[in-house]
């Protein structure tokens, strides 16, 4: 039986309250910092901030549903390497799965974290996000709300979740090291879960009701009804790509601006090849190009674009649904790359951000697999 | 960096019955090329359709270079490497193995015919094998007709 303490909620609200804990395992000395969402001084921006001092993590936001960007990268840009789980973050699964993919390219370093996430119902996005703070000028009692319904294991159906989120697949991450758990907790609380020996550790000297009990019945109804949605998107995919011009339709209007690939926490490449004199086409070649083939259009290799980022990346895409959100043409870059991802990781029974322990597909081979033998 | 056929190609020109596919193979030095070469000292016969592009190693292939093989006019490519085992380098065809077959899954995943695609083993002593490759992969594109995305510009 996992450890699993009672985190109150009081007058702070939820937010509060796991804010109100991660400010505990700092001044326990559990952990040397917190990475933590905060909002900014307008109180409805919302930003990932690494933490030193447990007074200063005074806008916790960690459960308000928008998330301005995957932190999972952010994350791994301010925990350094064999920091020994001294620093908390507190994500969402998503961005702990891209925690583990960034941590087999050492980008991140998931060693050195103690790994905590939510259950998460998605999150808004930002048109979305804008109207529920008009409708709630205060996140605290808005927020509660938002989760009410989710905590009985049903969605919610007053604000639209992020196209990514209807599909996804985590309620909670499996290999995180704490979880918060809401669905199935009973009223009034947040239920602290410790998955691993060092979430163990760090729930160790907390001073918090041990041993409460979530209801199992609702968690399995909900992560069903996931799963559900999860297998109705792919078979949609099925019947709505049978050629590659089904494809290209889905992906038209692109403008090859590259902000999908700029917000993916999974693009790990430094220098992006189609940034590089690779892809420069010279106005000599548009020429000799419209020349073959009659008219060229510009800007070119649209698909060449797309198929390249999914083979460089898609076997670690993470379905964070982040470069749908970056997209000025409205593609549906991550439910293409969710997709087409799930298609390639299956081939190698991989599952992205799941188990650190997975290698990367690209990374390895076995000598008697696939074909020609 | 420019992957094109020579031949000014019009728009939706060829007619099906005329139809003859355009190959190019990326083949490894250490093999494929070697046998490649050897069909054709050896005098045996095979469809003039396929374009030769010599690499140090199947390993080095880049999916880049076959999709944009497959944008710029070309109706197959063929990967040629050297059998399990084999490989001068040790393991670069199991690579080209694992980096392929992520290219194929995609291209199906995109509903785009991923038979165009062939990667196979020729030892530098298959003349035969490789002319009979060629030939088989030449019917094959014939069945399945020309690359939809020869003459669509939207790409
Ligand atoms: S963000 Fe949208 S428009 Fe920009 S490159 Fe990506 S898919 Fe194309
Ligand atoms: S491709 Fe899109 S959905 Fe996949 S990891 Fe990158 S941003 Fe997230």
């Amino acid at each position: 039986m996992k450890k699993r303490l009672r985190l109150d909620v009081q007058s702070d609200g939820m937010d509060g309250a796991v804010g109100r804990f991660a400010r505990e395992l700092i001044s326990s000395g559990e952990v040397d910092r917190v990475f933590f969402p905060q909002f900014d001084e307008s109180g409805v921006a919302v930003y990932g901030t690494l933490v030193g001092c447990a007074e200063d993590l005074s806008a916790p936001a960690s459960l308000v549903p928008y998330i301005n960007g995957n932190k999972g990268r952010e994350a791994g840009m301010g925990v350094p390497k064999n920091g020994g789980r001294r620093t908390a973050v507190f994500v969402r699964p998503c961005e702990a799965r891209a925690i583990v993919e960034l941590s087999k390219l050492m980008q991140a370093y998931r060693d050195s974290m103690l790994l905590v996430t939510c259950d998460c119902p998605g999150t808004l996005t930002l048109d979305e996000y804008k109207r529920f703070r008009e409708e709630h000028p205060e996140a605290r009692e808005g927020v509660d709300g938002f989760y009410e319904p989710f905590r009985r294991g049903e969605r919610h159906d007053g604000y639209t979740v992020r196209e990514c989120c209807t599909f996804c697949e985590s309620l909670a991450h499996p290999e995180s090291d704490i979880r918060l758990l809401l669905v199935g907790a009973p009223d009034g609380a947040v239920v602290v879960e410790a998955a691993t020996e060092a979430g163990e550790q760090a729930l160790a000297k907390m001073a918090m009701e041990n041993s409460v009990d979530v209801d199992e019945t609702v968690r399995e109804r909900f992560a069903e009804s996931q799963r559900e949605c999860h297998a109705e998107m792919e078979s949609h995919w099925d019947e709505r790509v049978k050629s590659v011009e089904d494809f290209m339709e889905l992906v038209q209007h692109c403008r090859r601006c590259y902000n999908c690939r700029a917000e993916c926490p999974i693009c790990y490449c430094r220098e992006c090849v189609f940034q590089t004199a690779t892809f420069e086409v010279s106005q000599e070649a548009f020429g000799r190009r419209a020349d073959q083939f009659c008219v060229v259009k510009m800007p070119p290799d649209t698909l060449v674009f797309h198929l390249t980022r999914m083979n460089h990346m898609v076997t670690s895409c993470v379905s964070c649904g982040q470069c749908t959100e970056a997209c000025p043409q409205k593609i549906p870059v991550g439910k293409i790359f969710s997709a087409v991802g799930r298609r390639v990781q299956e081939v190698f029974e991989y599952r992205a951000g799941a188990d650190p322990a997975d290698e990367l597909p690209q990374a390895v081979f076995r000598e008697d697999e696939l074909e020609p033998r | 960096m420019e992957a094109t056929v020579n031949e000014k190609t019009p728009a939706g020109r060829s007619e099906p019955e005329t139809f003859e596919p355009r190959i190019i193979a990326f083949v490894c030095n250490w093999c494929t090329y070697a046998a490649a070469d050897l069909a054709g000292t050896a005098r045996i016969q095979y469809p003039p359709n396929v374009k030769i592009v010599r690499l140090m190693c199947s390993g080095a292939i880049d999916p880049i270079y076959v999709l944009r093989a497959l944008t710029g006019g070309f109706d197959g490519v063929l990967i040629g490497g050297c059998h399990p085992g084999d490989c001068h380098y040790q393991t670069g065809n199991y690579k080209a193995r694992r980096r392929v077959t992520i290219l194929q899954k995609i291209l199906e995943g995109v509903g785009y015919d991923s038979e165009r695609v062939w990667l196979r083993w020729i030892s530098a002593s298959e003349g035969g094998q490789f002319a009979a490759t060629v030939s088989e992969m030449v019917e094959s594109l014939k069945s399945r007709g020309p690359n939809v995305l020869t003459h669509n510009w939207n790409k």
